[in-house]
């Protein structure tokens, strides 16, 4: 076989085993069962502040609101980084000014919803915040 | 500088952008750095690193001044003058390939360093941790361009200066 196919093909074996090791040390850690959650959305500008308590089985944020998205509105914009949510209660961002800031419990979240896991008792905020 | 050396850099800068462009649609693969390394090796040290620097240029007024772009003045240049390096130890394709590879690898990190600058380490590591994934997918597809294409480019570029004195 081609030298360069040979190694071509160990270099993928490589980086299939990068994406293994990445998500056995670095994936969102999740916990499954029952869970009770609160989210909460501000839309300071429509007079929108809504809390809901919702009880879910889903392991990340973005499966939730998937489960919850007629009652919230959920909208995403699909990006080459993952989902981007861009509307809440039939409001959606203008994203030239603004976004949805996302906060669990008080603070900023580090990640995006796709990669947020859902834990039992949290709350997570999606307020509306100009740039 | 010669008409010559003018009209080449910005031939040269035109084919990144449109190379980037082109390849946009598809996440975390791109010619850059294949197109980077071949034009060190062809062209040399001083116009290569002109034409990034008119690249990125051009991708400012593209997109946008950002953190993102600011961080290309950093890593593109970077590239450049590693291969100007390695080019004086080694001209095979494998080590080309092995450097495109690795510096896709750590791109993310190279961005997060300068990230970190601006919104605090915090930020840089969660950056740099999170976009490993398209690091890897970086990392991989860079290593299969350089090694599938590098030598056939430098071959027909050679050839073409044979019969239109470009070089």
């Amino acid at each position: 076989m081609n030298k360069k196919v040979v190694v071509i093909l160990l270099v993928v074996l490589v980086a299939v085993a990068g994406f293994f090791a990445y998500n056995t040390f670095f994936g969102p850690e999740t916990q499954v069962g029952e869970k009770e959650v609160t989210l909460k959305i501000v839309v300071e500008s429509e007079g929108i502040d809504k809390t809901y308590t919702i009880n879910t089985d889903q392991e990340l944020l973005y499966d939730l609101m998937l489960e919850v998205e007629d009652k919230i509105q959920a909208e995403f914009d699909m990006q080459d980084f993952g989902p981007m949510l861009v509307g809440l209660e039939g409001y959606q961002a203008d994203m030239t000014k603004e976004y949805f800031h996302i906060k669990i419990n008080g603070a900023d979240a580090m990640v995006g919803v796709k990669d947020t896991p859902v834990i039992d008792g949290d709350t997570y905020e999606f307020i509306v915040t100009t740039f | 500088m010669r008409a010559k050396d003018i009209t080449q850099i910005a031939i040269l800068s035109a084919s990144l952008t449109a190379g980037k462009l082109v390849l946009s649609v598809v996440p975390n693969v791109e010619i850059v750095t294949f197109l980077l390394i071949t034009f060190t090796v062809l062209f040399g040290f001083r116009k290569a690193m002109i034409t990034t620097l008119i690249f990125v240029t051009t991708d400012v007024l593209l997109y946008g001044l950002g953190t993102w772009n600011l961080g290309y003045y950093f890593v593109w240049p970077l590239l450049i003058i590693i291969t100007h390096l390695l080019f004086k130890i080694s001209q095979s394709e494998y080590v080309f390939a092995s450097l495109a590879g690795a510096f896709g690898l750590c791109f993310g990190f190279l961005f997060a360093v300068v990230e970190s600058i601006f919104y605090g380490v915090e930020y840089g590591v969660v950056y740099w941790i999170r976009g490993i994934p398209f690091d890897i997918i970086h990392g991989l597809s860079n290593f299969i361009i350089v090694l599938i294409l590098f030598k056939p480019l430098i071959k027909t570029i050679k050839l073409a200066n044979e019969k239109m004195n470009i070089l």
